[in-house]
């Protein structure tokens, strides 16, 4: 093998190394799976088969089978538990709650993502309203005249159950698993160590699972829980529960400004995000660095908290005026504009500023490429002109290249 | 099942073609339905492994090239997030230049190249999920390996593994 081979598999097999964990810890095969289970596709046959396919058709009723196999597990631990004396059963009810989200009507056991930038609300035929936070996951399993139970595969959500004196709720998170009667409440679970945590504003609950007693145990109002199957539970009662909801390895006491980062760091964002929260997210801001300011900017976009990630980014910027991480504060401004706030103008001004400021910075070439894509899309030719004679000048096989070149052949204008 | 048996495979496969992309996971879902679906036209039971890594191959390769027109002719260019990679600062850099500089280069040359240096497959696997002759997969992966080389070595990121032979082996 020669050298440039060996380097190329070399970087190939550090690459495979850092997607392979990303890609255990997103989780993704299992929602998959269960997204075949709740809805199985069916073999389509084919017009004329063929003699040789005697053992593809025996492999297909193989598989089905085994789907179906597979199936009935999941579905009787998720959709069809056993019958519980605290909720009704679904297919006797005579008159089942109904529920929508997004104006559009829910349906019992169809999965549930929240966008990664903002909440997701639930609103139930009793008055019951459920919000689910950013990028939570989660299903209503089963609905029945009383209540419903919800299952929730990660995130955070907070919950205003109307007490109607037999009001029968329920959570799935995991093992646990919380019994409502009518009580607002905010619930955040991550599956990753199978804990949750439980913060009552009103009324009580009773949880149950794991490390828990056999039955359960009763969160009150201004209480929180919070247990892990790792861990033993822990009930605290703080003397007001912060604004955000705290999230699974959030302690009670504000950690210090180095705990947030280092939590970010090991990509606990939404931790971060809760921590920094928890103590203040400006006093935060005021005690980083100008590299820590990026860390925690960079774990609010993962968390989806974009006015925070802007609020670290423009602290950099305040903080430590001229410095690197000034001008990395600058692109990541440009790149929330563009990407989430769909602002091209100010996208375009953030990455101008950039390269105002670091004209031959390692951000360099996606800055210039951005900043022509973005005046192009936002219909000011000139600059886009301008910006596009520049970039091919750089970069002439920079991945915006192509672009340039229909830029200048068309005059700045593509409209 | 099926699933079972050989998502995890898949699910890396599909990574090592799309890089941290969010859409991995209704790729996945969708080679699933497709196998689920078609697996009538599977002629061999004992090439069930060969025929879903074909799938995936196809799904991949098919999402590239929706991604790039969708780039060019600019219909949506909305930049999801991605999911966060928990390696090293340098590590996660080279990962995402790596994919950037697959971006700049042909859904063909970026599909083999991804099968040979990140899914580490063997040529004769990567002729097989490609469903082209062992001697077009060694010329396309030559070629792949020529453009990727000439991209990577203007992005800093990437200089140590294609200047010295490999961070690893280079210490």
């Amino acid at each position: 093998m020669d050298e440039r081979v060996k380097g190329l598999a070399g970087l190939g097999e550090d690459v495979s190394r850092s997607l392979e964990e990303a890609r255990v810890a997103s989780g993704g095969a299992a929602r998959v799976r269960m997204r075949l289970v709740a809805d199985p596709p069916k073999p389509k046959r084919r017009a004329a088969p063929k003699k040789s396919a005697k053992k593809t058709r025996y492999l297909a009723v193989v598989a089905a089978a085994a789907l179906a196999a597979a199936a009935l597990p999941i579905l009787a631990h998720h959709r069809a538990p056993e019958p519980r004396p605290d909720l009704e059963p679904v297919a006797q009810a005579p008159v089942d709650l109904t529920f929508e989200h997004a104006s559009e009507k829910g349906l019992v056991g169809a999965f549930l993502a929240a966008p990664p930038a903002a909440d997701l609300p639930l609103t139930f035929s009793d008055g019951t309203r459920i919000v689910l936070s950013p990028s939570t996951r989660a299903r209503v399993s089963q609905i029945g005249p009383k209540g419903a139970r919800l299952l929730v595969e990660s995130g955070k959500l907070h919950a205003d159950v109307v007490h109607t004196g037999d009001a029968k709720w329920a959570v799935e998170a995991g093992p646990f698993e919380v019994r409502v009667t009518g009580t607002s409440f905010d619930l955040a679970f991550d599956p990753r160590d199978e804990s949750i945590v439980v913060s009552l504003a009103e009324g009580s609950v009773v949880v149950t699972g794991c490390m828990l007693e056999s039955d359960g145990r009763r969160v009150s109002r201004g209480e929180q829980l919070h247990v892990s199957c790792k861990q033993p539970p822990t009930t605290v009662t703080p003397s007001a529960l912060p604004d955000a909801v705290p999230t699974p390895t959030a302690k009670k006491s504000a950690p210090a400004p180095s705990a947030v980062v280092t939590l970010a760091k090991e990509g606990k964002h939404a931790e971060a995000i809760a921590a920094a929260e928890a103590q203040g997210f400006g006093v935060t801001c005021d005690s980083l660095t100008g590299a820590e300011l990026l860390v925690l900017a960079d774990a609010a976009r993962y968390a989806g908290k974009f006015d925070r990630a802007g609020e670290a980014l423009l602290a950099a910027r305040r903080r430590f005026p001229k410095s690197d991480a000034a001008a990395s504060a600058a692109f990541e401004l440009g790149r929330i504009a563009f990407d989430v706030r769909h602002d091209l103008d100010a996208a375009g001004d953030w990455f101008d500023t950039y390269l105002a400021e670091r004209p031959n910075g390692p951000l360099a070439r996606e800055a210039t490429g951005r900043a022509l894509e973005a005046r192009h899309r936002a219909g000011d030719g000139t600059r886009a002109e301008r910006m596009a004679v520049r970039y091919l000048a750089a970069y002439p096989d920079g991945p915006h290249a192509q672009l340039a070149r229909k830029i200048i052949a068309q005059g700045g204008v593509d409209r | 099942m099926l699933f079972d048996r050989h998502a995890p495979k898949i699910e890396r496969l599909l990574w090592s073609l799309l890089g941290p992309e969010p859409e991995a996971e209704d790729l996945l879902h969708e080679v699933f339905l497709r196998a689920l679906e078609g697996i009538h036209d599977l002629e061999e039971p004992a090439r069930l492994k060969s025929w879903l890594t074909g799938i995936a191959v196809h799904t991949g390769r098919e999402w590239i090239r929706r991604r790039v027109r969708r780039r060019w002719l600019r219909f949506v260019d909305e930049v999801p997030e991605r999911p966060a990679i928990a390696a090293s600062p340098e590590i996660n850099e080279a990962t995402r230049c790596t994919f950037e500089v697959l971006h700049g280069m042909s859904p063909d040359d970026r599909v083999v190249f991804s099968l040979r240096f990140i899914e580490g497959m063997e040529l004769a696997d990567v002729a097989v999920a490609c469903d082209v002759s062992l001697s077009t997969a060694k010329r396309r992966i030559k070629d792949a390996e020529k453009h990727f080389v000439s991209r990577a070595r203007r992005v800093p990121a990437l200089v140590p593994w294609i200047e010295e032979g490999g961070r690893w082996t280079s210490e």
